[in-house]
């Protein structure tokens, strides 16, 4: 049977408290050896020589949120993994916040490696999501580059 | 009739509203999309239902939610 479908949203930025929690709360886990963390972070690249200040996300989220448990059914399958986690924000984050958050864990290093990878290449480019970076001046609209 | 949902940069530059007939495959539907709202030429962008991501040689009913959507960017 396939697990429920699983929101990854969080309104505003991922905070190192909320990242310091979801590890801690793994310590009970003692069947995982290993864990593989991925985060984004809001970057300050210059717009017609400007800095971006802030990212604001937004996302078709029924559809996202269908897209990345058919991702994470698929990462199961694939790897030996124990478990994993993914959270991404929405509205406004400013730079140097972190905006994206996968968390892998399995009992050996190999599979977390990969599949955390693997992971964040996937939901980038199959989750309906958009950012708008913002600079003093005007709006810019994301694009991934890979 | 079909609804549509426009996201991300498509949100700013197309109308809220958009009427187009039932169209009965992704590939008609593409067409009159164009045709029909100009702010979408040239502009790259990706169609999908309730029920997920569309495809070219995909059927319609005639009656779905369309969300279009342009390049995603998350991350």
């Amino acid at each position: 049977m396939s697990a429920s479908i699983k929101n990854i949203f969080t309104q505003g930025p991922i905070t190192p408290a909320f990242i310091a929690d979801s590890i801690a709360k793994h310590q009970t886990k003692t069947s995982i050896g290993a864990h593989d963390l991925f985060l984004g972070q809001v970057r300050a690249d210059e717009k017609e020589g400007l800095p971006v200040t802030s990212i604001i996300y937004t996302a078709n989220e029924s559809l996202a949120l269908s897209i990345c448990h058919e991702i994470r059914e698929e990462a199961f399958q694939k790897f030996a993994i124990t478990c994993l986690h993914i959270h991404h924000s929405l509205g406004e984050i400013k730079t140097g916040e972190i905006c994206f958050f996968v968390f892998v864990s399995s009992p050996h290093r190999k599979a977390s490696f990969e599949a955390c990878e693997w992971l964040v290449n996937e939901i980038k480019a199959k989750c309906p999501i958009w950012g708008e970076e913002k600079t003093a001046e005007k709006s810019f609209w994301k694009e991934n580059h890979g | 009739m079909h609804s549509f949902t426009f996201y991300g940069k498509l949100k700013a530059l197309c109308p809220e509203t958009v009427v187009i007939p039932s169209q009965h495959s992704v590939s008609d539907l593409n067409t009159a999309l164009v045709q029909l709202v100009p702010q979408l030429h040239g502009e790259p962008f990706l169609l999908a239902s309730e029920k997920g991501m569309l495809h070219e040689s995909d059927s319609l009913m005639g009656n779905e939610s369309i969300s279009i959507m342009p390049p995603f960017s998350g991350g």
